[in-house]
């Protein structure tokens, strides 16, 4: 079976088991309220979680593979955006085990090649955010699992990460990634998995998840011309 | 920098110190070399060389440890005295020693070695993984503060004058009088300690992004802490035992080392053990020269270089997010 696929997920957090798969090509949001489990998940779904569920990736087991084998075919991005020492921009991306080309590359790709030598410290959040996307994109990794990709990032940013990740599935990675700027998500992901209270509440085409009933369900919002409003309570 | 290149220039320092440490001494070796070459000999082999050997490998360890255990901690104030590693060592070493009636080099060695792993294991135990600095400086300072009360317990029940008085010049720290037997005991455990701890050095750097980001790159993070816990009890129990209780190398080493490695945990290591080793060579050699007629315990003069730079360090940390 090919995709990774994730069956019987079970976790403190999450409420009962959870099964869900992402394909090659495509781009997945996780949406869901603070707390609603998509850290959880997606935590799972990298293996960091072994023994609550089996995950496979084109069919061979997580637990099967090396850890080594396993970063080749999953590369995580956790949400917060801490580097512990003030590292190179260069140096953090290469921690992907690319070459020197390939980090070059990635640096290039999110725009962030003039400051290859500059130490992470000295860089502005948004900057950091997007060194440390290079960094998962030079390791080449089958499935990205990214936790809120786009955060810290201003409108113009927060695009070209979408059109980044538009092009690492058009070249054949299989991408879920959690957002909670749900315009983005619903523009941009082939498909949509939202969460509410560590369960999958509705899976599928942006259009029929994000519908006015599940925002007022999960959200206790409704459409407000082109944003979103507050729904009374 | 590249490390490799750091790491010769810092070997080609700690030769220069060594050759320091051989000559300098009370006895004016090279004159004595002319008149007496048997003595001269003996006295390089029993007496200068343990001393030389056991302060290198001490150092080396020290620094090794406290770059390990920064990069483990992912905080730059950990390192063994201020985690009340070398505390729980110095316990270990000194109720084996004394109160265990086992006697020698050997037994305070062991002691010291399960002292420093003790104090490590409580320390982890305490402040949790992933915690602030804060709790780590403040956990280390509990169990710091736990190892010298039970340590003052320990003096007020000495089976002696005497025994109190060599525990307590012994905690100061020094290499005096040190001869192939402590090389013959202490040597082994931190060689052994380090090369355990240096075994866990590839995948410090990607710690750095977080003990997630590190096992989905690919590396053991359990096996990496036990090993750098590990290794370290091993290698600073035996240091302690040695030559008691040394502060400051494993803080100041890492800090001064880690920039020159464009601040990159795993390749800091090395060059902290060289660096440790040349500190300490270099600071044993400062103690040679008497003060108001008394030789002073190296651990004084490490702790009167590594004092004031660890204020700096708090003061060029002031406003920074724990």
């Amino acid at each position: 079976m090919s995709g990774l696929v994730a069956t019987a997920i079970a976790r403190p957090h999450l409420s009962g088991a959870i099964d869900l798969a992402v394909s090659r090509g495509e781009i997945v949001g996780l949406i869901g309220p603070n707390g609603s489990g998509k850290t959880t998940l997606l935590r799972a779904l990298a293996g960091l979680t072994a023994g609550y569920g089996t995950i496979t990736a084109d069919g061979r087991s997580l637990d099967a593979m090396t850890s080594a084998e396993r970063a080749r075919h999953i590369a995580y991005m956790p949400s917060g955006r801490r580097v512990d020492w003030p590292m190179r921009a260069d140096d953090i991306v290469a921690l992907s085990g690319a070459g020197e080309a390939d980090v070059a590359e990635a640096l290039t790709r999110v725009g962030m090649q003039a400051f290859a030598s500059r130490q992470v410290d000295t860089l502005s959040t948004g900057e950091r955010a997007r060194v440390l996307l290079a960094r998962v994109l030079a390791g080449r990794a089958d499935w990205l699992l990214l936790d809120e990709p786009t955060a810290n990032l201003d409108p113009g940013h927060e695009l070209d990460v979408l059109a980044l990740l538009r092009a690492e599935a058009t070249h054949g990675a299989g991408v879920l990634a959690s957002f909670h700027n749900l315009t983005l998500a619903e523009a941009h992901c082939d498909r949509c998995v939202l969460m509410a209270d560590g369960r999958i509440v509705a899976e599928g085409a942006p259009s029929t998840v994000l519908t006015e009933a599940n925002l007022a369900e999960v959200y206790g919002i409704a459409r407000d011309g082109a944003g979103w409003r507050r729904n009374a309570s | 920098m590249s490390a490799g290149r750091l790491c010769l220039i810092l070997g080609g320092l700690l030769a220069l110190v060594a050759a320091a440490s051989l000559l300098v001494g009370d006895v004016p070796i090279l004159s004595l070399l002319k008149r007496d070459p048997a003595l001269a000999h003996m006295l390089i082999v029993e007496l200068r060389l343990p001393r030389l050997v056991l302060a290198a490998s001490a150092g080396a360890a020290l620094g090794l440890c406290g770059a390990a255990l920064q990069g483990l901690l992912r905080n730059p104030l950990a390192s063994p005295d201020i985690l009340g590693t070398s505390a729980g060592a110095a316990l270990g070493a000194v109720v084996s020693a004394y109160f265990l009636g086992l006697s020698g080099t050997l037994a305070m060695a062991g002691g010291g070695i399960a002292g420093a792993l003790i104090a490590l294991l409580l320390l982890l135990a305490l402040a949790g993984r992933g915690a602030s600095s804060a709790t780590l400086i403040l956990a280390g300072v509990a169990i710091s503060a736990l190892g010298g009360a039970m340590m003052n317990l320990a003096l007020a029940l000495a089976p002696s004058p005497f025994a109190f008085y060599d525990i307590m010049f012994w905690l100061l720290g020094s290499f005096a009088d040190r001869n192939l037997g402590h090389v013959s005991v202490g040597l082994p455990a931190m060689l052994a300690g380090s090369l355990i701890v240096l075994s866990a050095a590839r995948g410090l750097d990607a710690l750095a992004l977080g003990e997630d980001v590190a096992a989905t790159l690919g590396h053991d993070v359990r096996a990496m802490r036990w090993r750098i816990v590990g290794g370290s009890a091993v290698a600073v129990g035996g240091a302690v035992a040695v030559a008691g209780i040394i502060g400051f190398v494993g803080l100041i080493v890492p800090h001064l080392v880690r920039p020159l490695v464009r601040n990159r945990p795993g390749p800091a290591l090395l060059p902290s053990a060289l660096g440790g080793a040349a500190l300490l060579v270099a600071a044993d050699i400062v103690t040679r020269f008497p003060l108001n007629g008394k030789t002073l315990p190296v651990g004084v003069v490490t702790a009167m270089l590594g004092a004031p730079f660890f204020l700096w360090l708090i003061l060029s940390r002031r406003g920074m997010p724990s």
